[in-house]
């Protein structure tokens, strides 16, 4: 077999069993959570109910409905067989709405938010990363201080500091949802507009926080690349500043770009804070509902979706190394 | 050790981060001292602005924030020891295994690994946070270190599989010294400072995650922490009432705590790592 | 560089392509989403947290722009916490304003209304009522009630209702407990027969003040497509209900339910004209702060949701008022309570569960849990409401109520033997009086605050408690099963005629309770007294007179045992209203004897007939 196909197939095989064991992780631990799920809408329907036995048989109806009077085997095979067939399963705490009906509505808040964010961040933080590792001097000295400091604070401090001051003391942006309550969603330039400015902050917090990050990277990747022997060699022989920049930039690139990848894969979890301060309404914030109320089909929904895309992620991300990298092919080669 | 220790010296950003650790500890550790009051007590109204008697005002309940906040920082920081003690031990642990071993036990920590990379640990976190019972400061660090081992295992192995084929370690395999013993004298010495690098960034990011935990309220029980604080203001509306003194400074504080890890972690970097000196 | 040209045209493709995605995803009719309230036991809870998604659905309403004018809109919040999943009073989660129990006249109806300033049942669908004997209720009916669909209302719609909840197990299915049968006579009468052996006046009189009537031509046809299953019944959006209320669905999504006035209501010959605002819309905030901030701004009228120091909004100048001008501003309507469990060692004695209710700092809890909002708590299984303090001796009982009083309390302990050990804590006959956990959900910011002050008080009597505040689900886990030391929850919060004896029943009453492991759904700290439990049984069965002495009693024996300690009185619903584009709210001593009911349940309905947007 060639080493290539070998080395995709051995990588293949591996992504699949992990997301079977995602699969069953998120499948078990919501129900390892103490605590009735059932108990949210059954107490609501047994409310002024005198008659004990009755309420518990309100409990038990709800329990019969929602499918968790069974073993836990058994209700593994019956969502694995829905899962097969593109079902979800239907939410517990939004009864009777399917959770690819909730999920679906929910995705492209949360992608439209995360992607352009965090494009924007990456391209902006390794620029200046770049810029910084090459100019030194002032411009570095600078730089690396204030995106270090930048990148200290947690990301949801601040998010509630910018919440507090751009939202509710100047009020220049409003401060939750995804868009201006009065309106009804359409494709009309007003709510664009609105959209875009319940967008903004969100949109800036998660900018600031990725261009502090990646300029930090970027720029140690470059004064890694700028010392290494074949720069110091190539300036030696005379070679353009210009054309050593080109090759040091694309070696510095090729970790930036993974993690590049690897962020869009975890795009959907790690809006999760995000979401919940600025009150947007994408998967995170469904996420921690979710756990909160022990809506089991809507947490594995979600959970089910962030494994996915993160293994999705890695998978691309580790074949194109294969590709592209020929340490990878050597590595093969060896042990082939 | 003392040779390495005046290097690091001589480090300016080693330097400002030791200083602004050092510092905040002795503040967190003698105030109590001096202001024997107890932090729950609740002595005014609610969210009243900082005053010369309260010097960063009242929280939500009425008590005293500024001793609040020597207290929370305490406890965030125990937390983020904690938790990076155990998420480095984890890692040194498994690193090393998988690294020097190799083989099929490498494969099945490799594996194991990067599962844990892959299934967000957020998520993961949240989720165990949820369903435990009794949720101790002890717990949640526990919680948090059992997460977060996985960036310094796979560190670590790289760094063991590089110094594997090294002569000494040869030396030692052909003396005839055991797995153990090369291990432990050997490999550990040449990733010591390493390690303790990892070290460091685990207790940040151990801090960060218990702040991002107890932000969402699943932080530990009737305990003052940094994350805690944050939450009871966000529960209580601070933001919108505009009582700035109860967020900004907690949120202030873990920014230049967890800097200063990073400063002294990134003034370690440039030492032992030359090639990255700018 | 072609990467960088790359990313900006991919980034903008997927702005597009997520809000064109997000756009169409709103004009899905019909979808269904759901509800979530803040509070399980009690309204006017505070909220807990809940996502907003953008997918909607238009009803069968008019247009489907959702869009309607401010100064003919009455903009309400407080009712509904999280996205509409159906209207189906049936479903156990119905979204406003078919919540049970709550904005009750607004599309269904009641047959009488409630005020909860006297307790009066007033008339709506039912003109009159009275005991033609000892077990049976004759009701009168409007003759000229009918429904929006054109149809009138007769007693055979009554008889459907009722009998819902004998064939389905629905939230008036407990009334049959103490029902035999509901007849109707005529086309206007209707009579409900008690059971012999299990009559209950007062329950009864609840019923005719809580259930919505159901029209049985609609009705009957849904049960029959659903094969006369529940869970298939449940699952029936009715995103377009026929009631016989003045509002009618008009639009809702994820953000917003809206209802349009029917000017055929039949209600204009008893009311003399038709409510004011031609729309009333709910806004789903997605959590108080935000709700708060919005009523602030003048863009919610009425709200019921809990406003923090809320004087401060009108000093601030806005034009905010409350039913009460001067504290507590709000009328009490339930007393959330801690209870003790009965059953752990030190918590067993009744001493040390006095003690404990002699340490809390009540007047802290008022101030700074409740924001002002309650009056002192003068401890007693009934309110001090006109409504209520009719039932009850207050010189009988003044000599057993406890005040805040930690001197006493450190006596009392002492004279039992809790002595103190080297770490403060008392220890009674070999049982260290701590640490013991009290609960209540996390989020609900008035009570996380309450149960801080009671451990900082039982701290000063050397007991120790820890705060403990898991998630709804686990805490209605931990109070059903009894897996709790003390825990906080609002027994019996609404008001009805079957207060106060539904709250003594709540806390007191031992029969039907199972054992510590399996559910209880009341008296959660298994506390047991045969005297009580003959006087609950008793008190139903006897006239109002005869009322008074047993409540005595039963507040006696409460007093002496301390099973629950009630921490502070809570409005049964909040009303804070804000006159910057309606005015002419009820206030109180403005004669109009309209409750402070949220201007849409119960007799408060009555509000909307009486603002103006001028």
């Amino acid at each position: 077999m060639n080493a290539y196909t070998k080395y995709f197939v051995k990588k293949a095989g591996w992504y699949l069993a992990t997301l079977i064991v995602a699969l069953m992780l998120n499948f078990l631990l919501p129900r390892l959570i103490e605590g009735n799920p059932v108990s949210t809408i059954a107490s609501q329907v047994s409310q002024g109910m005198t008659d004990s036995d009755s309420i518990k048989r309100v409990y038990e109806n709800f329990a019969r409905e929602f499918g968790i009077d069974k073993p836990l085997i058994v209700q593994f095979g019956i969502y694995l067989k829905n899962l097969l067939t593109g079902d979800l399963g239907t939410s517990f705490g939004l009864y009777p709405r399917k959770v690819s009906d909730i999920l679906g509505s929910a995705v492209p808040w949360t992608v439209g938010l995360q992607l352009p964010a965090i494009l924007v961040g990456w391209i902006l933080g390794n620029v200046l990363g770049a810029v910084a590792a090459y100019r030194k001097g002032v411009f570095d000295k600078v730089l690396f201080p204030v995106a270090l400091f930048i990148n200290s604070i947690p990301f949801f401090t601040l998010a509630i500091m910018m919440l507090y001051l751009f939202g509710i003391t100047l009020k220049w942006f409003p401060i939750s949802g995804g868009y201006d309550y009065q309106m009804v969603p359409n494709l009309s330039l007003e709510f664009i507009w609105s959209v875009i400015r319940h967008h903004t902050l969100p949109f800036l917090s998660i900018v600031l926080v990725t261009i502090g990050g990646q300029a930090i990277g970027m720029r140690e990747m470059a004064i890694y690349e700028l010392n290494s022997d074949y720069v110091l060699y190539s300036k030696l022989l005379g070679i353009r500043d210009s054309r050593v920049a080109r090759y040091v930039f694309r070696n510095a690139m090729l970790p930036q770009i993974t993690g590049l990848a690897l962020s869009l894969g975890t795009m959907i979890g790690g809006s999760l804070i995000c979401e919940i301060v600025f009150s947007y309404p994408g998967i995170g914030t469904w996420l921690f509902t979710a756990i909160r109320q022990l809506d089991y089909p809507l947490i594995s929904g979600c959970t089910l979706l962030i494994a996915v895309t993160v293994l999705l992620a890695n998978f691309t991300v580790e074949i194109i190394y294969g590709i592209v990298d020929p340490r990878i092919k050597a590595a093969q080669m060896e042990e082939g | 050790m003392g040779s390495t220790v005046r290097i690091l010296l001589r480090s300016p950003k080693f330097l400002i981060g030791a200083i602004i650790t050092l510092l905040m500890t002795a503040f967190v550790l003698i105030y109590p001292l001096i202001n024997r009051a107890d932090p729950f007590e609740m002595k005014a109204l609610a969210f009243q602005p900082p005053s010369s008697e309260l010097w960063l005002g009242s929280d939500n309940f009425g008590r005293d924030l500024f001793l609040e906040l020597v207290y929370g920082i305490r406890t965030s920081v125990e937390i983020g020891l904690i938790a990076g003690l155990i998420a480095t031990a984890i890692g040194l642990v498994i690193g090393l295994a998988s690294g020097y071993v190799g083989r099929w036990v490498d494969n099945v920590l490799t594996a194991l690994t990067n599962m844990f990379i892959v299934i967000p640990s957020f998520v993961i976190l949240i989720l165990i946070s949820v369903s435990i019972d009794s949720r101790s400061a002890f717990i949640v660090a526990l919680i948090i270190g059992l997460t977060s081992w996985p960036w310094t295992a796979r560190a670590v192995r790289a760094q063991t599989v590089s110094l594997r084929n090294r002569d000494h370690v040869n030396l030692a395999k052909i003396s005839g010294h055991s797995t153990f013993r090369i291990i432990v004298f050997e490999i550990l010495p040449y990733i010591a400072s390493y390690v303790f690098m990892a070290f460091i960034l685990q207790v940040a990011s151990g801090i960060l995650a218990e702040a991002s935990i107890s932000m969402l309220g699943l932080g530990p029980y009737d305990t003052i922490s940094l994350g805690t604080m944050m939450n009871w203001a966000l529960i209580f509306a601070a933001p919108v009432s505009g009582a700035w003194w109860a967020f900004i400074p907690p949120a202030l504080v873990i920014a230049v705590i967890t800097f200063a890890l990073f400063l002294i972690n990134t003034g370690m970097d440039e030492i032992f790592n030359p090639k990255i000196r700018s | 560089m072609r990467l960088k040209k790359a990313s900006i045209l991919f980034v903008c493709l997927v702005m597009i392509f997520s809000l064109l995605a997000a756009c169409s995803k709103s004009s899905s009719p019909g979808s269904t989403q759901n509800t979530q309230t803040g509070s399980t036991s009690s309204s006017g809870g505070s909220s807990s947290d809940s996502g907003s998604s953008d997918s909607g659905g238009s009803s069968g309403g008019a247009s489907g722009s959702g869009e309607t004018p401010r100064n003919e809109t009455l903009y309400i919040n407080g009712l509904q916490w999280g996205a509409p999943t159906n209207f189906n009073l049936l479903s156990g989660n119905p979204a406003f304003p078919i919540n049970y129990g709550n904005s009750r006249e607004l599309v269904y109806e009641t047959l009488f209304m409630i005020n909860m300033l006297d307790g009066n049942l007033e008339p709506l669908l039912g003109t009159s009522y009275n005991w033609v004997d000892d077990l049976t209720l004759k009701i009168e009916l409007h003759p000229e009630a009918k429904w929006n669909d054109g149809t009138p209302f007769t007693s055979e719609d009554v008889v459907y209702t009722y009998k819902l909840g004998q064939r389905y197990e629905i939230n008036w299915t407990s009334y049959w407990d103490y029902i035999q049968d509901v007849v109707a006579e005529d086309a206007h009468t209707v009579t409900i027969k008690m059971k012999p052996d299990n009559p209950n006046r007062l329950v009864v009189l609840e019923s005719i003040e809580l259930i919505p009537m159901l029209p049985k031509h609609i009705w009957e046809a849904i049960e029959e497509k659903a094969g006369y299953d529940l869970a298939a019944i449940r699952r029936e959006p009715n995103d377009n209900p026929v009631g016989t209320g003045p509002y009618k669905l008009y639009f809702y999504n994820d953000q917003k339910i809206t209802l349009i006035r029917d000017d055929n209501y039949w209600g204009q010959v008893l009311f003399g004209k038709l409510p004011a605002p031609k729309y009333i819309t709910h806004n789903i905030y997605k959590d108080n702060a935000a709700g708060d901030l919005a009523f602030k701004n003048g863009e919610v009228d009425v709200s019921q949701q809990f406003i923090p120091q809320v004087w401060k909004m009108w000093e601030d100048g806005a034009p905010i008022k409350t039913y009460l001008s001067e504290a507590p501003y709000y009328l009490p309507g339930s007393m959330p309570s801690i209870f003790f469990n009965t059953t752990v060692p030190g918590l067993d004695n009744p001493d040390v569960r006095r003690a404990i209710a002699m340490a809390i700092d009540y007047a802290k809890i008022a101030e700074l849990a409740m924001s002002g909002y309650s009056a002192p708590m003068k401890p007693s299984l009934l309110l001090d409401t006109p409504a209520e303090n009719k039932f009850i001796d207050q010189d009988a009982i003044k000599p057993l109520q406890w005040t805040t009083d930690v001197d006493a309390a450190n006596k009392l302990l002492d004279s039992i033997g809790a002595e103190r050990g080297k770490d403060g804590i008392r220890v009674l006959n070999g049982v260290r009086l701590g640490p013991y956990e009290i609960e209540c959900p996390y989020g609900w910011s008035d009570w996380n605050a309450a149960l801080e002050i009671v451990a900082q008080s039982a701290k000063a009597i050397g007991i120790e408690i820890r705060t403990k505040f898991p998630e709804a689900p686990v805490w209605t886990n931990d109070l059903q099963t009894g897996k709790f030391d003390i825990i906080m929850n609002t027994p019996a919060g609404n008001v009805t005629p079957a207060n106060p004896w539904s709250r003594a029943r709540t806390i007191m009453y031992s029969k039907g309770v199972a054992p510590i492991g399996e559910m209880a759904f009341w008296n959660w700290g298994r506390y047991k007294n045969e005297r009580a439990d003959e006087i609950i049984e008793k008190i139903p069965t006897v006239s109002d007179a005869e009322a008074k002495a047993l409540y005595t009693e039963l507040t006696q024996i409460w007093l002496k045992d301390v099973p629950s300690v009630p921490l502070m009185y809570r409005p049964w619903v909040f009303y804070t209203v804000n006159e910057s584009v309606w005015k002419g709210f009820p206030v109180d001593g403005d004669g109009s004897n309209i409750p402070p009911q949220i201007a849409m349940d119960g007799a408060g309905v009555k509000a909307l007939y009486q603002i103006s947007s001028q």
